[in-house]
């Protein structure tokens, strides 16, 4: 073995340079100076190695099993004292070897890079190589993958293709968790890549062995046990090839059947009445203005929500000319906001213009200086400010600078500073001198900040547990006065940000959801003078059979009121026609079907708020029986597939019936399985009976004749020795 | 004695050598008695394959012309004729076929051929 | 070693009905050979003949399609480190890593083989005159193989496969091979198979032919039974003569100008009289090994009556 590795690492420890060299151009090229300042240190890095290390392994693969796969080479080197196996593990340690030295080699030195200018100009530490470096480290399954390729020396498809997928789809889901996902994800990830990686070195070791002696057909088809990783690894890559094929049509179709100018769609929904208070189920639609060059709301239609046993009519002409507030969401708080490596989030201006913040995911915020040039020079914790240069203090339990900035979104939008939220309250930083003030201290699970009515600010709704608490922001006058809402045009920020209010918060009054479906997932929340509306189904979808929404108040109890829609009037848009895209659905194999479908059931069982599938089937029939009529079609079509790859792979008549079997559940996956899988066999007219008989069998399967020896041509010399 | 080996010709290796060790002891390079080189001194000398020297040696030593002692390889044998008068007789005519047709085609007369053929014979007797 | 004890006698390599398809083409078909141990046999056919593919499948390179060939009494597709360790094998060509140095190359193969022979090794390396410093991209084809027939040997090899060992190779190389292929075999006990289309060579050195004609082995023999039992003759005609009469045992035919070469495997009278029925001059001619060969080597130009598809 260890010769081996030595002569795999001597004669491939050549394009150790080639990948050094273009890893260590990758880590030169994400530095934040070429990359400007909307840049995060983790996510150019794990972009740019999502390109290069999957290439640097596949292509290092390719070289190493090519070489010895030559009959030339393959007999000097495989004859001789040591197993194929031996072969492809030197193959592979000696291949990571190399492999990992050109990647850990520029990534270590941009770590040092990084420590050695710490945060002062840019948020940015050297843990931000890791995710690339867990990235790097599961790319390496393209060795294997191209190993297995090259050693599979089948037909196209076999060969190709279907190996290098799951492979792919596999580092895809990488990429995905990686790119923004931080040090959780990155150890996650580290784990998962080791079996994952395991898992491919034993497949491709597996057809190392078996397969790079080019076995016949009827060794290799017969029988698959005790040699199942391959075939398993192909049946996924099948898989994994088809629905991805399908989505991209999907997609394709859809981009193609999709306006591309905004077309305004009416909604039915919940709405309070201003001035009046009354709950309404209004229709509106938000139309641009090209006066005001924006979108603004218009309202269509609607009647108002009394409890009675009619059907609301959602277009009467009742609610036109009247102004209505909209509910809002109530969201759960998120650990880091959009704009984030996983690390940092990207510094910005929300609050004040002289300094830029980013949140640091150990906790802190990190005010920079942007003239005359970009300097760290505070540190925000949860309990005081601190200098630029240590990370001291009470840590933030969440990302409050994104969080705050997506509760008070309208705050932002209109150019006020906003609060900051996390877990375990509210927080506002007060400008000259800065210093941080928590003007709420609750535990919270969702937030939600709505309108208020004319005139009025915004109110902050706090759920902990059960319990919604409502905010009033006030400023020294214990007034809430200071909001303005006379913004003609709310996309420009021309106003004077008020730096100088000092918000607190204060209690306006607390109520308790009615049940448990409240206390996970969003609802719907509105404010009222007397009472807090709440619903989980506010909006027209037609996929809630009841509507419902109830009215809490501080101190008398919950009162529901349930309504239903008159579907005559009903605008929800008609989800059930014949698309194209629901044809393309029916390609994807009936188990990933019949699996998500067991999910939304088990999901409903579980959670009966959930909409029920069985009756969504019922309430879809041109929808449905599109997608069963397109399914019915492809399992016809897999049917007769099977039917001719098996024959040509020579398959036995009970492998054959396992794999029809298998058809409603894999679709067109399965022949493209059985291609995969299986080596073609070749035919030629049996002397006896003259069908086409397989040739790497002894005995013609039809009238089972063994083969005859050629004709003695009467010059034969044989001896007895022979 | 000098044995060259020519493979391609019609005779087999093994003819060859034997041939040319008869012609060998005829002429006198080698005398009643010499040792003989082993069989694989001389595989090796020639490279040949061993069992192609071993036949010829047998074949050597069926007709007398060799003989061995055990334990120490093979030897020149006193000269004793093996073969029936007709054998003999066949043999010769076999040699003298050649000899005459070869000489035929290089357009020497009868007398020619029969004088120098006389010298010869003198030279070896 | 244990299966020495038991079969003294089993052939060093066995095939029975070895089948090779390449797609839908049989490159080797129906072959049942044998090579007995302590024999130097000589394997001979044209280029594409399946020779190289018959050696793959006998290494375990590559799987038959059907029927099973056996090497020192082992199945060829499972063969045991152990086993590979007593069957030397030089590929055509000879290859070798081109970025080592003699000396490594010398160092590689002891490392993976079980048992070395450093005195050998050096012998024949002196033999072909290298310099084990040198690189192998340096060395000339023949001082190639001599590194790699100087490392096959010095792991005491009871079998040796040579495929094309002499291919390229000068004079000098080619005697130095054959040297070493007699020395190997000296013993007695040890087995090669020589695959070459250098028939003077294997006249020397082989005791038994083995001869490959379009994928079947239409010879296996001693070469002095081989060459018994071919005969030739030369018909003074104008014409084909086969194109009038069917002479039984016929391996080939050749026009020499106006007259014709007839050889003919295993005459009996029957095959006699015909060519005597010939007529115009008929006259028996001598047959050396190499006339032999050619005349099995061109039937595969000639005659496809049982094959196919062309070989290649």
């Amino acid at each position: 073995m260890k010769p081996l590795i030595w002569k795999e690492f001597r004669e491939n420890v050549r394009w150790m340079p080639i990948g050094l060299l273009v890893s260590a151009a990758v880590c030169w090229m994400v530095h934040p100076r070429y990359q400007g300042n909307n840049s995060l240190l983790a996510i150019a890095l794990v972009n740019q190695f999502a390109i290069i290390t999957p290439l640097l392994a596949f292509a290092l693969g390719v070289v190493q099993a090519y070489r010895d796969l030559q009959n030339a080479a393959g007999a000097y080197l495989n004859h001789r004292g040591v197993t194929a196996s031996d072969v492809f593990l030197a193959k592979t340690i000696s291949g990571f070897a190399i492999y990992i030295v050109s990647v850990i080699v520029p990534l270590a030195g941009l770590a040092a890079w990084v420590a050695y200018h710490g945060m002062w100009w840019f948020p940015m530490r050297p843990a931000q190589v890791i995710p690339a470096f867990v990235f790097a480290l599961a790319a390496f399954a393209m060795h294997p993958a191209a190993t297995l390729m090259m050693s599979r020396s089948a037909s196209w498809w076999g060969t190709r293709l279907f190996p290098l997928a799951p492979a792919a789809a596999m580092l895809a889901v990488f990429y995905a968790y990686l790119r923004d996902g931080g040090l959780l994800w990155a150890g996650i990830s580290f784990l998962v890549g080791l079996l994952m990686l395991a898992w491919m070195i034993a497949i491709a070791r597996q057809s190392w062995r078996q397969l790079a002696s080019d076995p016949p057909a009827a060794t290799v088809n017969a029988s698959l046990r005790r040699r199942w990783l391959l075939p398993t690894y192909m049946l996924v890559g099948s898989v994994v090839c088809l629905t991805t094929a399908v989505m991209f049509a999907i997609a394709f179709v859809e981009d193609l059947s999709r306006s591309k100018v905004y077309v305004p769609t009416p909604t039915s929904t919940l709405a309070i009445e201003e001035g009046t208070d009354k709950v309404w189920l209004v229709t509106h639609q938000q139309d641009y203005d090209s006066s005001i060059g924006n979108y603004s709301d218009k309202v269509l239609g609607g009647e108002i929500v009394t409890g009675a046993a009619t059907e609301l009519n959602v277009m009467a002409n009742d609610a036109k000319n009247r102004k209505f507030r909209y509910l809002n969401y109530v969201t759960q708080l998120r650990s880091m906001y959009y704009n984030s490596d996983g690390f940092f989030t990207q510094p910005n201006a929300s609050q004040g213009r002289s300094l830029n913040y980013a949140y640091d995911a150990r906790g802190y915020l990190i005010g920079y200086e942007q003239y005359p040039q970009l300097r760290w020079v505070t540190t925000i914790a949860a309990d005081g400010v601190h200098p630029a240069g240590v990370l001291a203090g009470k840590p933030f339990k969440l990302d409050a600078l994104g969080n705050g900035y997506q509760i008070f979104m309208t705050l932002a939008n209109f150019g006020f500073p906003h609060p900051l939220i996390d877990a375990d309250g509210v927080y506002v930083i007060d400008q000259d001198p800065i210093a941080i003030r928590k003007i709420i201290d609750l535990p919270i699970d969702g937030v939600s900040n709505v309108e208020a009515g004319e005139g009025l600010a915004p109110r902050l709704i706090i759920r902990s547990e059960n319990q919604l608490s409502e905010f009033q922001l006030v400023d020294e006058t214990g007034t809430d006065d200071w909001f303005e809402t006379q913004r003609s045009n709310s996309m420009t920020r021309t106003q004077k940000i008020p730096n100088n209010i000092k918000l607190s918060a204060e209690l306006v009054r607390t109520v308790t959801l009615p049940d448990a479906g409240f206390t996970k997932g969003a609802f719907g929340i509105a404010w009222t003078a007397d009472a807090i509306v709440v619903s989980k189904n506010w909006i027209d979808q037609q996929s809630s059979q009841s509507n419902d929404f109830y009215r809490l108040k501080a101190d008398a109890p919950i009162e529901k009121v349930t309504f239903a829609i008159d579907p005559g009037t009903s605008v929800a848009p008609d989800f059930d026609k014949f698309t194209l895209t629901t044809m393309l659905v029916g390609m994807i194999p009936g188990g990933l079907d019949l699996t998500g479908f067991a999910i939304a059931l088990a999901i409903y069982i579980t959670d009966p708020s959930q909409p029920n599938p069985v009756v969504d089937f019922i309430r879809y029939p041109i929808m449905v029986s599109t997608f069963f009529v397109s399914f019915i079609i492809i399992t016809a079509l897999s049917f007769w597939l099977v039917r001719r790859a098996a024959y040509r792979r020579g398959l036995s008549r009970q492998q054959t019936r396992c794999w029809n079997w298998s058809v409603p559940f894999l679709g067109l996956a399965a022949p493209l399985s059985i291609i995969a899988i299986y080596r073609l066999v070749h035919r030629e007219p049996c002397p006896a009976c003259t069908a086409p008989r397989r040739v790497d069998l002894h005995e013609c399967e039809h009238c089972g004749e063994p083969w005859q020896p050629p004709a003695d041509q009467g010059i034969e010399i044989i001896d007895q020795a022979a | 004695m000098q044995i060259r080996v020519i493979p391609g010709s019609s005779a087999a290796i093994y003819r060859q050598i034997a041939d040319q060790v008869r012609r060998a002891v005829v002429s006198g390079d080698i005398n009643v008695g010499d040792a003989m080189p082993s069989v694989r001194v001389l595989a090796k000398e020639l490279v040949v394959n061993p069992n192609t020297v071993a036949k010829a040696y047998a074949e050597l030593i069926r007709d007398g012309v060799l003989e061995t002692q055990p334990g120490r390889g093979a030897f020149v044998a006193k000269r004793r004729s093996v073969f029936s008068k007709a054998e003999r007789l066949r043999r010769l005519d076999d040699a003298l076929d050649t000899a005459i047709s070869a000489a035929v085609t290089l357009d020497f007369s009868a007398e020619e051929i029969l004088a120098r053929m006389q010298s010869k014979l003198e030279q070896l007797m | 070693m244990s299966d020495k004890v038991a079969m003294p006698d089993a052939p060093a390599i066995r095939t029975h009905r070895l089948t090779r398809y390449f797609g839908r083409r049989a490159v080797v078909r129906d072959l049942d050979f044998a090579v007995p141990r302590g024999s130097v046999v000589g394997l001979l056919g044209l280029n594409g003949a399946g020779k190289t593919t018959a050696i793959r499948m006998l290494m375990g390179f590559l799987e038959p399609t059907r029927g099973t060939c056996e090497i020192l009494g082992h199945d060829s597709r499972h063969l045991t480190p152990q086993t590979r360790c007593r069957i030397g094998h030089t590929v055509e060509g000879h290859f070798l890593y081109p970025w080592m140095r003699v000396r490594e190359c010398e160092r590689f193969s002891r490392q993976t083989h079980s048992s070395w022979d450093g005195a050998m090794f050096e012998q024949s390396v002196r033999r072909f005159g290298i310099d084990t410093a040198a690189k192998v991209s340096w060395l000339s084809r023949g001082q190639r193989a001599g590194v790699s027939l100087a490392s096959t040997l010095a792991a005491n090899p009871e079998l040796l496969v040579l495929d094309d060992p002499a291919l390229g190779l000068d004079p000098v190389s080619r005697r130095a091979l054959n040297e070493t292929i007699v020395e190997f075999s000296e013993g007695g006990d040890r087995t090669v198979l020589l695959s070459s289309h250098l028939l003077e060579d294997v006249e020397r050195v082989a005791d038994r032919v083995a001869l490959m004609v379009d994928g079947r082995m239409l010879v296996d023999s001693t070469l002095d039974d081989f060459r018994s039992r071919v005969a030739a003759w030369v018909v003074n005609t104008d014409d084909d003569p086969i194109a009038r009469h069917p002479i039984p045992g016929l391996v080939h035919c050749r026009s020499l100008g106006n007259r014709w070469l007839v050889t003919v495997a295993d005459p009996t009278d029957l095959s006699r009289e015909a060519i005597e029925g010939l007529g115009g001059g008929v006259q028996q001619v001598d047959v050396s090994f190499e006339d032999a060969v050619l005349a099995y080597l061109s039937r595969s130009r000639v005659d496809h009556s049982f094959f196919t598809g062309a070989a290649s």
